[in-house]
C-alpha cells in the first residue's frame, strides 16, 4: 500500500456515507412507517426503470449493434517487472459486446466472446463492470433520469463466467479494474451513437471517450523530505470523442471523473518533487474526421529535490481502445519517453538550451537535441512499466490521451484544417495526407489552405482510395490463408485462443465467417507460453461461507 | 418538449446550428418528429430518389428502391451494397494498415498501434471513394457487422408506416 492514509480515508468515507444512508433510511422508517417506506422505495425504483426504458424508446433503434475493444498488456517487457514468471506473456484483453435494443424498450448488453481474466490487476467483476456502466449511461443515455437499480431491471446483463469481466479465480488481481473497463465502454458510445445518429439526434453522437492515461505514478522522498506517493490526476483532462456536429472537446475530460480538471502546474508542483520543463496540447492527438476528436495534452517533468524515487507508466501503447466512428480515425496510440542521465542539471547551470515539453512529432526525437551525449533515453510504445528509478534531473514525458475522430477527413472544412495548423493542433504532413489539402505557409508562419487546389486534391485522394482498395471478399480470402498458415503474433492467437475456449459460440462464428475447415482448432497448448489458470481454477464462491449475488447472467 | 423546425435541423445536418439552440437539444427531452425533418432534410440532398429509410453514416444509407420497394444499403453518389440486412463492408473496398510504413501515412512515428498487435482497415466507396469506415482490430478479426436495424419495431415506435419489405 503506497498511500495509506488516501486509502484509509477512502474506505472510512465509504463506511461513513453507508452509515449516513442508513440512518436516513431508519428515520424516514420512523417517521412514516414500514409500509409507506417499502411502497416508496418500489416506486423509485419503478420510476428508475421506466425512465432508462422512455430513454431508450425515445433516442434508439430496436435492433443488434455490434462492437468490440481491445486493450494492449505488454507484459514480456524487461521494463514490467512482476515477481511470478507466468505472468511474464504479452496478452490482449478482447471485449466484444452485441447490444439488442428490444422492441419493448428494454436491452440486452452480452459480452459472450470476452478473452480470459489475466495475471495483471486488470480484471473486472460484474459488480464493477454493470455499475461503471451506469456511471458512463448517465453521461449519455440517461442525465435526466434517476439511476438507481431500476435500470438494471430494464436491462439483461450477460458477462461470462471466466472472462476478464467475471473470473472464476479467486487468485485474480483487480486493482486497476477501470484500465480495461474504460476501453470497453468506449466502443459502447461509439455503437449507441449509430442509433442517435440514425433518428437524428446528431447532438447526442459521440465516437467514444479517449481512454483517460498516462497515470503518471511514483513515490518515495519528496522535495519537503517527507515519504510521498503521487498518482497524477492530470489525466481527468484528455481529449473528448468528436461528435457529429462539432469536434471533440480538447484536454477536457475523464469518463471515470464529473470534473474535467487538469489541475494547475503551480499547484502540482507543491505536490509532486516534479518541476514542469512544459505543457502544452498534444499537436496530432485528436483522431482525424469531418470533426475532429478532442487533443489530449503533454507535460514534461523532470525530477526536482526527491531521493530514493521511482515512477512508472500506466496507459494504452501498442493499441488503441479508441476507434474513430463512420470514417473518422481511431484516436493517436500512446508512446513511452523517459529521460534518465540526462546532464541537464549542468546544462541549466551553464545556461545551455533545455527541453521545453514540446514533442509534437515523436520520430523527431526533438528532447534529445537538448540532452547530455550520455543521457539513457528509452522512447518506445511500452506505455505499462512497473517502477523504475528515477534521480533529480531525470525526465518523465506525461501524454494525456486524445478523442476519436468522426466521419471522413476529406469532408473537413479547409478553415478548419487551417485552424489546427495555425494552432500547433496537426502537422502540415498529415494535414496533407489525410486531410488532402494543399497548403503553404507565408514568412510570419501562417499556414493557408488553397480551397480550389484543395478541391481538386481531394478528388485525387479519392481515386488513389479506389485504386489500394480491394475487394474486401477478395482480401478475405488472403486473411483466411494467414490464419489457416497461424501466421499471427503470438498475443494475438492467445486472445483468440482463450475466447475460443470460454465461447463455442464465438468460436463458431469465427469458423463460419472466415469459411474454415470444420477440425480447424486453435489452442493455447500450441503456443509454448505459460497459461497458468486456463484449466485449473477456483471459484471465489467455493470458498466456506462465501455467497456472491449474482446479478448478471453469467 | 422542444420543437424544431425543418431549417434547423437542416443546419444541424451541417453542422451550422447556433449553440443555445444545439444545448437545448442536448438538455431538453427529444423531440420525436426530429427523424421526419431529418429524413427530408437528406433526401433533398441525395441526386437519387430512392427513398431513404436510415442513415447509416454521413454518406451512407438504408434505402427503399423506387424500383421494387426493396431495402439495401447505398451509398449518396448511389452505389449499392446490396440487401441492408447484409453487412455492406462485404462489398465495400478495403485498405488495411498493417504495416508500421502504411501506418506513418496516417500518424507520426510512435502515434499509430503496433501491427503485430492491431490494424487499421479502412473501408471506401468502390465508385466515389468515400470512406465509410475505419476499423481497429487486430489481424484475423472478422469483418464487424455493426448495425442490424429492426424496422418493424422502428417504425412502430415512431408511429409511421414500416416499409413493406422491413
Amino acid at each position: 500500500m503506497r498511500t495509506p492514509k488516501y486509502w484509509i480515508l477512502d474506505e472510512k468515507t465509504r463506511i461513513a456515507g453507508c452509515h449516513m444512508i442508513r440512518d436516513l433510511v431508519e428515520e424516514t422508517v420512523r417517521e412514516e412507517g414500514i409500509e409507506a417506506y417499502e411502497k416508496f422505495a418500489s416506486e423509485v425504483i419503478e420510476d428508475g426503470r421506466r425512465g432508462l426504458t422512455s430513454r431508450i424508446r425515445a433516442m434508439t433503434i430496436p435492433g443488434k449493434i455490434r462492437t468490440v475493444a481491445f486493450v494492449d498488456v505488454p507484459y514480456s517487457h524487461e521494463d514490467v517487472v512482476v515477481p511470478s514468471p507466468f505472468a511474464k506473456v504479452d496478452t490482449i484483453m478482447h471485449a466484444p459486446c452485441e447490444i439488442t435494443v428490444k422492441p419493448d424498450a428494454t436491452w440486452r448488453l452480452d459480452f459472450e466472446g470476452c478473452s480470459r481474466w489475466g495475471w495483471h490487476t486488470y480484471n473486472a467483476n460484474p459488480v464493477a463492470f454493470t455499475s461503471g456502466i451506469w456511471v458512463m449511461m448517465t453521461q449519455s443515455l440517461v442525465p435526466t433520469e434517476r439511476i438507481n437499480d431500476g435500470a438494471r431491471y430494464a436491462t439483461e446483463f450477460r458477462l461470462p463466467k471466466g472472462t476478464w469481466t467475471n473470473p472464476d479465480d479467486r487468485r485474480t488481481a483487480h486493482a486497476d479494474a477501470w484500465h480495461f473497463l474504460v476501453s470497453s465502454w468506449s466502443s459502447l458510445w461509439r455503437g449507441i451513437s449509430r442509433s442517435y445518429f440514425g433518428r437524428g439526434y446528431l447532438e447526442e453522437v459521440n465516437a467514444g471517450n479517449s481512454n483517460p492515461c498516462n497515470w503518471l505514478q511514483g513515490g518515495g522522498i519528496n522535495q519537503e523530505g517527507e515519504i510521498h506517493a503521487v498518482n497524477s490526476f492530470e489525466t481527468a483532462a484528455c481529449g473528448t470523442g468528436a461528435c457529429a456536429v462539432k469536434d471533440g472537446l480538447n484536454h477536457a475530460a475523464a469518463i471515470w471523473n464529473p470534473e474535467g480538471d487538469m489541475g494547475d502546474i503551480e499547484i502540482w508542483e507543491l505536490a509532486e518533487p516534479l518541476l514542469y520543463m512544459g505543457r502544452t496540447i498534444k499537436t496530432n492527438t485528436g483522431g482525424y474526421g469531418k470533426y475532429r476528436g478532442g487533443l489530449g495534452f503533454e507535460t514534461l517533468r523532470m525530477v526536482w529535490g526527491s531521493a530514493d524515487w521511482t515512477m512508472f507508466f500506466m496507459g494504452n501503447g501498442y493499441m488503441n481502445s479508441d476507434w474513430g466512428l463512420m470514417g473518422g480515425y481511431p484516436a493517436a496510440t500512446g508512446y513511452r519517453f523517459e529521460a534518465h542521465n540526462t546532464g541537464l542539471l549542468e546544462r541549466i547551470r551553464s545556461g545551455q538550451s533545455l527541453p521545453q515539453g514540446k514533442d509534437r512529432d515523436p520520430g523527431e526525437r526533438e528532447f534529445e537535441k537538448h540532452l547530455g551525449a550520455d543521457a539513457r533515453v528509452k522512447r518506445d510504445k511500452q506505455c505499462i512499466t512497473t517502477e523504475a528509478i528515477f534521480e533529480n534531473g531525470d525526465l518523465y514525458l506525461n501524454y494525456l490521451r486524445g478523442g476519436p475522430g468522426f466521419g471522413d477527413p476529406l469532408d473537413r472544412d479547409p478553415d478548419a484544417i487551417e485552424d489546427d495548423l495555425n494552432q500547433n493542433y496537426l502537422l502540415p504532413e498529415f494535414a496533407e495526407k489525410v486531410y488532402g489539402v494543399v497548403i503553404s505557409q507565408n514568412k510570419a508562419g501562417d499556414w493557408s489552405v488553397d480551397r480550389q487546389k484543395t478541391a481538386a486534391r481531394r478528388l485525387e485522394v479519392r481515386r488513389e482510395r479506389i485504386a489500394r482498395g480491394k475487394p474486401t471478399q477478395q482480401w478475405m480470402e488472403d486473411e483466411r490463408q494467414k490464419i489457416l498458415d497461424k501466421d499471427a503474433s503470438v498475443q494475438v492467437q492467445q486472445m483468440f485462443a482463450s475466447s475460443f475456449r470460454l465461447s463455442e459460440k464465438f468460436l463458431g462464428e469465427f469458423k463460419a465467417f472466415w469459411d474454415l475447415p470444420a477440425g480447424w482448432e486453435l489452442k493455447e497448448e500450441d503456443l509454448g507460453i505459460p497459461m497458468f489458470g486456463a484449466k485449473h481454477h477456483m471459484d471465489l464462491s467455493e470458498l466456506p461461507d462465501v455467497h456472491p449475488v449474482i446479478m448478471t447472467e453469467q | 418538449m422542444s420543437t424544431y423546425t425543418k431549417k434547423q435541423v437542416s443546419d444541424l445536418v451541417k453542422g451550422d446550428l447556433d449553440w443555445d439552440t444545439l444545448h437545448r437539444m442536448l438538455s431538453m427531452p427529444k423531440d420525436k418528429e426530429r427523424y421526419s425533418h431529418y429524413i427530408a432534410v437528406l433526401q433533398e440532398q441525395v441526386s437519387w430518389d430512392d427513398r431513404i429509410i436510415l442513415p447509416l453514416g454521413p454518406h451512407l444509407y438504408l434505402a427503399e428502391t423506387q424500383a421494387d420497394k426493396t431495402l439495401v444499403t447505398k451509398c449518396e453518389c448511389g452505389y449499392e451494397y446490396g440487401d441492408y440486412r447484409k453487412n455492406w463492408k462485404l462489398n465495400a473496398l478495403i485498405h488495411v494498415r498493417d504495416s508500421e510504413e502504411k501506418m506513418q501515412e496516417v500518424y507520426p512515428k510512435l502515434m499509430a498501434p503496433d501491427t503485430g498487435w492491431q490494424v487499421y482497415r479502412e473501408y471506401y466507396c468502390p465508385s466515389c471513394g468515400t470512406m465509410h469506415d475505419v476499423e481497429a482490430p487486430t489481424p484475423w478479426y472478422p469483418v464487424i457487422h455493426d448495425f442490424q436495424p429492426d424496422l418493424k419495431a422502428f417504425f412502430d415506435w415512431l408511429d409511421l408506416p414500416a416499409p413493406v419489405n422491413a
